[in-house]
């Protein structure tokens, strides 16, 4: 259980896709412009991440390893598929606004390395653990850059037609945040950020070690 | 067995599933997702003509070439034949319009002397909270209104643009323009009702 | 021997101490960019001094407020910060917001310099990017002045200014008489006499292309900047604009060309090291300056022109390294 739980963790923490490991970057910035959307997207991605690396840790020891990349593409494409015709179906406003984004999921490389670099060689309910703490740790950073985008480039986050947040009125919104540009330096400024907890913490842990 | 033979079922079993896992889903969604679609666009009709009540897609293949042709660089998709209580009510057109971030789907309704009654935006790719304002600042679409009979597109270019947003704000007005030509060329010449 | 001068340019340690100085090199620059300067403060009222004064303030409190937070030496005395604050404030229109103007100073300073590593570290030229950053980010004040807030308790400048001012710019006049007809509704050789002298639309660095032009020759004289740059810029620009069937006279004179040229491109760190390198680098500027004005979305593209060639400027240097010494090159 313990193993279980730090697998968990490593995905939010020390190596999350987006800050730490860095890969999957492309949707999370074009996504990320309304935390309405960086929500869905990111569900969408925990859901896929998670079951591809049930399926291919189950069926591990059946993929041979010659033709294991294009059969964890099918698996991906699969989920993937599922998402888009399921989200259509059920939430097309959301599905709309996605558009490309979604399908283009299958090629999330953050997707295929956990099937290659973990799922592959694990048991499955180590590999639940990972997808889910990859999931959500892409969920939680793509929906802290989308609230910090939209807050600040729009001046308000509005979620589904209602106003959860408005800035006063006297703040004039910098548009170039919902741009390119604004994603990379919004985001480069969560990497510093967690770059930096992350060596305020190894250097606590390395105080207490040093104290016992 | 040959390690060929065995990878080559490996991938055709991988496969088949993955067809099969799809094809329930889809059998599971597509009705759903034709009475989303089918929804989508009587909402979209109703928008720009509320007073209609029904709406018959023009099948003419004559007409929607001629359209087609008329809507010039804007690329047409429908043409819609709206009535009120069994009259003719006028057209809604509906068109796929270059924005700033790809095309921009969007309905306009004319009545039958050829002035806007409405224009909704079905879909779009434009930047959320910068182009978008075609679709937050509400005094934009609804200025089309104001156009007068028969408008052609010098009327539409005097129209106001947003600042800021001006691809996208363009990428309405040529899509409007487009269906007034689509009007003086091919839909003023139109017998209403006539089938 | 003309090779060894090519190799003297750029060449590797050991140098010879000279007197010129980083604050040296900087107040020649301001010393350069002041008749200009003081012309728009002259000829577009209180609102320029207001706007020069608060980019200048600005930068040198970002860069003040920086070296103290980060525990580093302090940097104010090398002048670098007030040349980048003086620029900006030449790149803005005059009645820019006192908000958009400060936040264009931040970002020069603080983003696009001290936070690549301070002076001498950034890739691209700090004052562009702080322009860059509220074009984009306010396109509205740029598009159209706007006359709120902080300026309506000021002294208005005359009549005639001020709706020269608030109006569109010459340049998009001109764009928007190309994109309708493709031809111009105004007698552009008209326009020289203005632009040059005395020009009241647009940005503060456009008041008087002459003044300008006389800053940069006196920097290229005293050996500041190298000719190479605005000359490959303005050569460039004027050819393009020849090609595309356009006045060039006009277009090398009217929007940000002379400024660009001779004092936005020619920044020492964000401008490529090798006289070869330096010619391709102006041409580089001129020509995207020209294809935007022509063909882009909008009527000016001094900004975006610059900015990209400081992205290639690494990539110019390494093309264009001088041959070193000492080895002998194969299959002679």
């Amino acid at each position: 259980m313990n193993e279980w739980i730090r697998t968990f963790r490593q995905g939010i923490g020390i190596e999350n896709p987006l800050t730490v490991l860095m890969i999957g970057l492309c949707a999370t910035l074009a996504v990320s412009t309304q935390v309405q959307n960086a929500a869905f997207m990111g569900l969408a991605v925990v859901f896929v991440v998670t079951m591809s690396n049930i399926l291919v840790s189950v069926f591990r020891n059946a993929i041979p390893s010659e033709v294991r990349i294009p059969i964890f593409i099918v698996v991906i494409a699969s989920f993937v598929t599922i998402v888009d015709l399921v989200m259509k179906a059920f939430v097309p406003g959301i599905y709309q606004v996605l558009g490309i984004w979604i399908p283009l999921i299958v090629v999330n490389c953050m997707i295929l390395g956990r099937a290659e670099a973990f799922a592959y060689h694990n048991k499955p309910l180590l590999a639940i653990a990972d997808g889910l703490g990859m999931g959500i740790g892409f969920w939680l950073v793509m929906v802290v850059l989308a609230t910090i985008r939209e807050l600040f480039g729009t001046g308000a986050i509005v979620w589904f037609e209602t106003t959860l947040v408005r800035l006063p009125a006297g703040y004039a919104p910098p548009s170039v945040l919902l741009l390119f540009p604004g994603a990379f330096l919004v985001f480069g400024f969560m990497i510093a950020g967690t770059r930096w907890l992350g060596e305020r913490s190894a250097a606590r842990a390395e105080a207490r070690a040093c104290r016992r | 067995m040959p390690k060929s033979i065995r990878l080559v079922i490996a991938v055709l079993v991988a496969c088949v599933s993955a067809a099969l896992g799809l094809s329930l889903t889809y059998a599971a969604t597509a009705p759903r997702i034709a009475e989303q679609d089918r929804l989508a666009e009587e909402r979209s009709l109703q928008a720009v003509m509320p007073d209609a009540d029904d709406f018959e897609k023009v099948a003419d293949a004559a007409l929607l070439e001629a359209a087609a042709a008329a809507a010039g660089p804007t690329d047409l998709k429908d043409v819609y034949l709206a009535s009120e209580a069994g009259a003719h009510a006028g057209w809604a057109i509906k068109l796929a319009s270059r924005g700033y971030g790809g095309p921009m789907q969007l309905v306009i309704g004319l009545d039958t002397s050829g002035s806007v009654t409405g224009v909704s935006i079905l879909s779009m790719n434009e930047t959320p909270g910068l182009g978008t304002k075609v679709l937050t600042e509400s005094w934009f679409i609804e200025q089309f209104v104001t156009l007068p009979a028969g408008f052609d597109d010098a009327d539409v270019r005097a129209l106001d643009s947003i600042s800021g947003s001006t691809r996208s704000a363009n990428g309405v007005r040529n899509g409007v323009a487009a269906a007034g030509r689509v009007y003086a060329a091919v839909l003023s010449g139109e017998e209403g009702g006539a089938q | 021997m003309d090779d060894a001068v090519e190799r003297r340019v750029v060449g590797p340690a050991p140098h010879i101490a000279a007197p010129t100085t980083c604050t040296h090199i900087m107040l020649w620059v301001v010393a350069a960019l002041a008749p200009s300067a003081l012309w728009a403060v002259v000829t577009m009222g209180w609102v320029a001094a207001q706007l020069l004064l608060i980019c200048i303030g600005v930068a040198l409190a970002t860069e003040y407020l920086w070296n103290a937070i980060a525990r580093r030496p302090q940097t104010l005395t090398d002048g670098s910060a007030l040349v980048t604050g003086l620029l900006l404030a030449m790149s803005l229109p005059p009645r820019t917001p006192w908000w958009v103007a400060a936040a264009a100073a931040f970002v020069a300073i603080g983003l696009a310099k001290q936070l690549f590593g301070g002076l001498g570290h950034n890739l691209f030229n700090p004052a562009l990017v702080g322009r860059a950053f509220v074009a984009v980010s306010w396109a509205g004040v740029f598009a159209a002045a706007p006359s709120r807030g902080w300026f309506q308790t000021l002294p208005e400048v005359t009549a005639e200014g001020f709706d020269a001012i608030s109006g569109a710019t010459r340049l998009a006049v001109a764009a928007a008489d190309r994109a309708a007809s493709g031809a111009y509704g105004f007698d552009l050789a008209a326009q020289y006499q203005p632009l040059l002298l005395r020009n009241l639309e647009g940005s503060l660095g456009e008041v008087s292309a002459a003044l300008l032009i006389a800053g940069g020759l006196l920097l290229i004289v005293r050996g500041i900047i190298d000719w190479r740059i605005p000359a490959g810029y303005i050569g460039t620009m004027a050819l393009v604009s020849w090609a595309f069937g356009a006045d060039a006279l006009f277009h090398i004179l009217a929007g940000g060309v002379m400024l660009g040229a001779f004092f936005m491109a020619t920044d020492y760190v964000s401008s490529p090291m090798s006289k070869t390198g330096r010619i391709v680098y102006g041409v580089g500027c001129g020509l995207f300056n020209a294809v935007g004005r022509f063909v882009g979305a909008m009527p000016e593209s001094t900004t975006f022109a610059i900015l990209f060639m400081n992205g290639l400027a690494p990539l110019i240097d390494r093309m264009t390294r001088p041959r070193t010494f000492g080895w002998v090159k194969r299959d002679a």
